[in-house]
């Protein structure tokens, strides 16, 4: 997998394709130039592509973004271990 | 290694400086690799973040057990404390023209959706010097003196 290619083709992918799967994890084919499955919930994805009978070779998992859907992300504090 | 931002489209104009409908993230793509599988997944740099982290589906996808992880509870901002399991993996990036780089890493599993993996300080950002250009929506990644793994 050229990750640099992959990169440029998924570039080309039209948003309104993209808006499809909006708010889901996807797998991305291992050229970027389509979108294999989607689920907004990672282990069925997973699934999905694995009945597909997919290798981890052959896809890249990526979240799309909802319209106007954007984070304050970060912010994990160090905690305690369990049972202490 | 040079890690162009990803472009997020907004179909209305942004609250930024000078507009606009392009909002660019820090997003790097990271092999991780356990006992039996691997995984290639965007990933965002994160240096707020202390830890990596993935979601569980992610383990059981490349053959980690996490019942023996050690497990720690975390706070996550604007969420209840929860439990996140640790475990050792391998991780790997890549230009795909001339620099990859793979080293052993301990990560952790989140037990609910992350819309990315986070890639924070311990695990992945404490391997390497991160140098964020903002204007060129770029950032490059030097490994450090305590980058543990190769380079090819």
């Amino acid at each position: 997998m050229r990750l640099d290619e992959h990169i440029k083709n998924r570039a080309q992918v039209p948003q309104a394709e993209l808006a499809k799967y909006a708010g889901m994890q996807v797998a991305w084919s291992a050229d970027g130039t389509r979108i294999l499955a989607g689920d907004e919930d990672l282990a069925r994805l997973l699934e999905k592509l694995r009945v597909a009978g997919y290798k981890s070779t052959d896809f890249i998992v990526s979240y799309v973004d909802r319209p106007d859907e954007w984070a304050l992300c970060g912010g994990l504090l160090a905690g305690e271990d369990e049972g202490e | 290694m040079r890690v162009p931002y990803v472009p997020s489209h907004s179909p209305t104009p942004l609250p930024l400086s000078g507009g606009g409908f392009v909002l660019p993230r820090p997003i790097v793509s990271v092999r991780i690799t356990g006992p039996s599988n691997d995984y290639l997944t965007d990933c965002l740099l994160d240096p707020g973040a202390d830890w990596t982290v993935f979601e569980r589906p992610v383990a059981s996808q490349i053959g980690l057990d996490l019942a023996q992880a050690q497990v720690r509870t975390v706070q996550l901002v604007g969420r209840k404390p929860f439990s996140c399991s640790y475990a050792q993996v391998l991780l790997r990036i890549t230009d795909g023209i001339s620099e990859t780089y793979e080293w052993p890493s301990i990560v952790g599993f989140v037990p609910f959706a992350l819309r990315r993996p986070l890639l924070g300080y311990a695990g992945f950002l404490q391997f390497f010097d991160a140098d964020f250009h903002g204007g060129d929506q770029e950032v490059f990644l030097t490994p450090n003196r305590f980058f543990p793994g190769r380079r090819t």
